[in-house]
């Protein structure tokens, strides 16, 4: 029992994890970004391939972060920036373009193999009369520990602040001389940042593969399930969808894995469409 | 002058004569194709393969080439789509004129490849894993398999896993939920039953990545072996999640186009890898023998930086295949000719394989020896555990 709830806390925390991404760009640029698999995975295989070129676990993630927050900005500087503003479907195609070209890249520069991103720690963690794998404690609490800090930012700074203030009125955040552009700027650079340690940590537990981007579709189904918009939403429907997927995999059968979570937003997209905490929108065409 | 017009005629139709009959002896050549998922999703697994195949072509050109007349491999990238696999199948039998077509990617691409080239009667030969519905006993015309062929890997492996425990205790097989990865478990099933196991199956959509859940749901049904079916990278993951849920068992993979390397240095620290092996109808690449000095020479002669794999032998073993087949039709040798030759062909693989490569014309992919490699968790390498075990190209133990 103690491994199967170690199993949906770690799987919890990188659907919560990479879900807050979507989430935190959804709210201050209004586009939902469809390539949050890929960038994960993206980020996944710079570290990967960053160990096994003999860089150590502990440094080769920084180096993934960073990238990760350089590829945010990248995304909004030669894509976001052009279309703010554009009706919805724009920014939504535009994703589904960063996911291919991601896909290729990923073939490209790394391989598209399966690699593992080993932390280099050993395989048990013995916790009071408990034998925990390793991965999933390491994966489990990094991916917790991320949420958290991301939420402190959001909630505690100033950045933060603006975030919020951008994401509840942007008209008003640019009339009291709060730059927009810069704000939006950041929550990509969070936003591909919370991406890109979900895909190390799930490489670390697992491995990285084009396959993997998977953990795109399942975050995509929690935020949907949560509320687009809401940050609380997308935690609370990563619970339902992890604790779904391992429901299913241990008590039910492995080959439905994949299509129980999708059942159950199917369900609610039916009865509540803004999610059970996102906010309903009411989208006017100007 | 009219003299001079004279000379000058007859220089230009010899200068044209001598110009034809060298572009007739740059001809002089055996066309081949090879088609594989070069930039795809499993480029990690054909790479290597490819690679073995074309370091045998290099060597055997640079010894003159098949009776002095050189092997031309034109390469395709199918990139693991059916589809495109298919319209270069096409364009290698007819734009380039091939006679053969070799390597092929994953099962899915398969009977399209198959049926275009029979269609342009050229044979088309599969090293990688394949399926028994395109196989013997009512094989497609122009269609073999010199790889792993799924049903039969079942059934070897369900067979080892009995004899491996005595006929007592548990065979819990692991696969994709595709065609052959649940006909190998199927079989494998079947043929572990027979010796007297228990046995069970758990199946997993191939996109999956994270196998905590699968791997307790296997724990749940308390497997004394695992036999694993599945891909490279695939097997990392299941493998880690069986030691994270506390399964210490023997764990005996399908070595369906593995790259050891890789695999080991992915599972240092997990534990229990002492208990890990591998069955194949390849030599590992830490055997011994001089078909692998052979390899291991040639990979170091043409620049190869990574260690040898399964795959690179496998490449190796097929162009091997590809050289018996050309010497035997002789030149030239039209796709024809080369499937009469194909279907009555046996040729010796040395230490490449447990015995010789054998096709007759209702069998086309021919009795199979099969080994387990056991890891040695000191020397970091898979090494041979058992004798060579013969499989018919029929089996007959799946579980209904």
């Amino acid at each position: 029992m103690a491994s199967f709830i170690l199993t949906v806390v770690a799987s919890w925390g990188i659907y919560a994890l990479l879900g807050m991404g979507i989430v935190l760009v959804y709210r201050t640029s209004r586009v939902l970004n469809l390539a949050g698999g890929e960038l994960a995975i993206f980020i996944g295989y710079v570290v990967a391939i960053a160990i096994e070129n003999g860089l150590s676990f502990p440094i080769a993630v920084p180096l993934g972060m960073g990238s990760a927050m350089a590829l945010g900005l990248a995304i909004f500087w030669f894509t976001i920036r052009r279309i703010m503003g554009e009706p919805p479907h724009v920014g939504l195609m535009l994703t589904v373009g960063i996911a291919t070209i991601l896909n290729g890249l990923m073939i490209v520069l790394f391989g598209g193999g399966m690699i593992a991103v080993p932390a280099g720690l050993s395989g048990f963690t013995t916790i009071g009369s408990l034998r925990l794998p390793t991965t999933d404690v390491v994966a489990a609490i990094g991916a917790w520990l991320s949420i958290a800090a991301i939420g402190l930012v959001y909630r505690v700074t100033n950045l933060g602040l603006q975030m919020r203030a951008v994401a509840e009125r942007v008209m008003l955040s640019a009339q009291r001389g709060l730059n927009v552009d810069r704000t939006v700027a950041l929550s990509w650079i969070i936003g591909v940042l919370a991406a890109g340690l979900a895909g190390i940590l799930h490489g670390e537990r697992a491995f990285v593969a084009l396959s993997a981007t998977v953990i795109g579709i399942s975050a995509l189904i929690a935020c949907l399930i949560g509320g687009m918009d809401s940050l609380k939403g997308v935690i609370f429907a990563a619970f339902i969808v992890a604790l779904t997927e391992s429901f299913t995999a241990l008590y039910i059968d492995p080959r439905y894995v994949l299509i129980a979570p999708v059942m159950i937003l199917l369900v609610i997209l039916i009865v509540r469409p803004w999610g059970l905490f996102g906010t309903v929108e009411e989208f006017r065409r100007v | 002058m009219r003299q001079k017009s004279r000379l000058a005629t007859v220089s230009l139709a010899l200068g044209a004569a001598l110009a034809l009959s060298a572009a007739g002896a740059q001809e002089r050549a055996h066309k081949i194709g090879y088609l594989a998922d070069l930039s795809g999703p499993m480029q990690d697994n054909y790479g290597p393969i490819v690679e073995g195949f074309e370091f045998y072509v290099k060597d055997l050109n640079g010894r003159g080439g098949i009776n002095g007349v050189p092997v031309q491999v034109a390469v395709r990238d199918d990139q693991l789509d059916a589809t495109r696999a298919a319209s270069m199948a096409l364009e290698l039998a007819t734009s380039v004129g091939v006679n053969s077509i070799w390597g092929m990617s994953q099962t899915r691409t398969h009977l399209a490849v198959y049926q275009t080239a029979a269609r342009n009667r050229t044979p088309a030969t599969a090293m990688f894993s394949g399926i028994k519905e395109v196989l013997p006993p009512s094989p497609l015309p122009y269609a073999y398999s010199a790889g792993h062929v799924f049903e039969v890997a079942g059934e070897v492996s369900g067979k080892l896993a009995a004899t491996m425990l005595n006929g007592k205790g548990k065979m819990i097989c692991n696969s994709i939920e595709a065609p052959g990865g649940v006909a190998a478990c199927q079989f494998a099933e079947g043929a572990a039953a027979a010796g007297g196991l228990e046995t069970g199956t758990v199946l997993f959509p191939p996109t999956v990545t994270e196998f905590g859940a699968i791997a307790q749901r296997m724990m749940s049904m308390n497997p004394t072996i695992v036999v694993a079916h599945a891909g490279s990278g695939q097997n990392v993951g299941l493998i880690k999640a069986l030691r994270g849920a506390g399964f210490s068992g023997p764990i005996l993979m399908g070595s369906h186009g593995l790259n050891e390397a890789p695999l080991i240095n992915a599972l240092q620290g997990i534990g229990s890898l002492d208990k890990l092996q591998i069955v194949s109808r390849f030599a590992s690449p830490d055997s011994t023998g001089k078909e692998l000095a052979d390899i291991r020479a040639a990979a170091q002669q043409y620049g190869k930086k990574t260690p040898i794999a399964t795959t690179t032998i496998m490449g190796w073993a097929l162009a091997k295949l590809m050289d018996a087949s050309l010497r035997q039709c002789g030149y030239p040798c039209p796709g024809d000719k080369l499937n009469s030759v194909l279907e009555n062909i046996k040729v010796d693989m040395g230490s490449l394989m447990g015995g010789p490569v054998q096709f007759t014309p209702k069998d086309h992919y021919g009795t199979t020896w099969w080994r387990v490699f056991q890891y040695d968790a000191k020397e970091k390498k898979f090494l041979p555990a058992s004798e060579w075990l013969e499989a018919s190209s029929t089996p007959t133990l799946r579980k209904q």
